[in-house]
Order: structure tokens, then sequence, then C-alpha cells
């Protein structure tokens, strides 16, 4: 099964044992409660969120790994999450200790990176090295660690 | 960014801020030209979005262009 390497994977149902997707099965949000980047994905899948009411379901922080334990159990069929964490519940270890959760597949990548460096269109920054001396907004202390691991 | 040859005190120490700040207030900064760059953590993000209305962004600096 293809993990990703890198990046924020979706994942869903193994096709084997998946229920052929129905609005009744809720594609959900799993990221914060005022939208995040799943919103659009959900948003494509399902419509919009005004005209369907009931389709989404935004829920809070924490939830890569509860998306792989809700995906593997059924109740939800599409997620998303980042690979580390995703390995760590395919072999069973971590904070997924105890079992193996094999009822899973990627079916696409919705980020090539984890983070995204963002600069204006017309910036002269195109390397990282270019960071060196400039003014730079990382985002809260230890978010970094927090995104990739979990931790 | 340490796996690229650069840290953050490389960044401090040239001259450079670093700003530890919520995504929101990234994105005001980054509207306001306050900073050159900001890390976000996700991509579509709402944050990315806000600044994209006030002018076009360039996301994800590739591992291809560090080598140009």
């Amino acid at each position: 099964m293809y993990l990703g390497s890198d990046g924020i994977t979706l994942f869903a149902l193994d096709p084997s044992t998946r229920q052929p997707l129905q609005r009744r099965h809720h594609v959900k949000d799993w990221r914060r409660d005022h939208g995040g980047p799943f919103f659009p994905m959900a948003a494509s899948v399902n419509g919009d969120q005004r005209s369907v009411p009931g389709v989404y379901r935004l829920l809070s922080r924490r939830i890569p790994f509860s998306n792989l334990k809700k995906i593997d159990g059924g109740t939800v069929d599409l997620g998303l999450t980042y690979p580390v964490w995703t390995y760590d519940a395919w072999v069973g270890r971590a904070i997924f200790e105890g079992k193996q959760y094999r009822n899973i597949r990627s079916i696409g990548k919705i980020a090539v990176h984890p983070f995204q460096l963002t600069v204006p269109a017309k910036s002269k920054i195109r390397t990282i090295m270019d960071l060196k001396d400039k003014n730079l907004a990382v985002g809260p202390r230890g978010v970094e660690r927090s995104t990739i691991s979990g931790g | 960014m340490e796996a690229y040859g650069i840290n953050l005190d490389d960044v401090k120490n040239a001259g450079g801020k670093v700003n530890f700040v919520s995504f929101g207030e990234m994105a005001s900064l980054m509207k306001d030209g306050r900073v050159d760059c900001a890390i976000f953590p996700s991509f579509p993000d709402e944050n990315i979005m806000d600044v994209e209305v006030a002018f076009p962004c360039r996301c994800s600096i590739s591992i291809k262009s560090m080598s140009t």
C-alpha cells in the first residue's frame, strides 16, 4: 500500500471492504471548527455545505490519527492525515500501539509538502537559503512537531 | 530547514527575524508586507487564501529550486 512519503494524504477505506460513498455517510472535514485545508476537498465531493445540510461535521484538533481509526473502523469514508501517523497506524506503534490498522488505503495527495513556504509571487526568494536574512513567520512554537508527529 | 543547511539561528544571525505567531497573524503580517515568507502547515489553507485575496503568492519552495 502506498502510504505517502510526505505532504498531506487523502485516505479511504480499503475498496474491498468499503461501501459505495453515499451522502448519508457524510464526508467529514476533520480539521478545525473554522474550515481548514480539507474544506475545499470536502466541498468538491459533496457540493456546497450550505445547500447540503449535515454533509460536513467539523471537529476539533488532534484529528489526523482519529481519522485513521475512524476510516479503519468504517465510520467515515474519507479522511486526511500525515504520512508519519499513517505509518504508525499501519505497523501499530506509538499512539496506535496494540493494533495494526490495515483497512485503509491512500487514494491521493492534496499537498506535496507538509509545510507551505509561502512568499509573494513577486518575491525574489527562490530557495531555502534565500531565507537566511529574511523576516519569517513560522507559526506558533512547536507546531511543526505536532503537525508531523502528533507530539 | 536544518535538513537544507539552514536553521532559525542562521536567519537571526544574518539579520533576519523569526516570528512565532498564530497562523491568522501570519497572514496579516504577510498582507501588510511585514514578513518575507510565512510557513503554513497545510494547503489549501484559509490563511493562504486570505493572503491571496491581497496579492498572488507562491507556495512550497521546491527541492528542485534549492539546487538552482
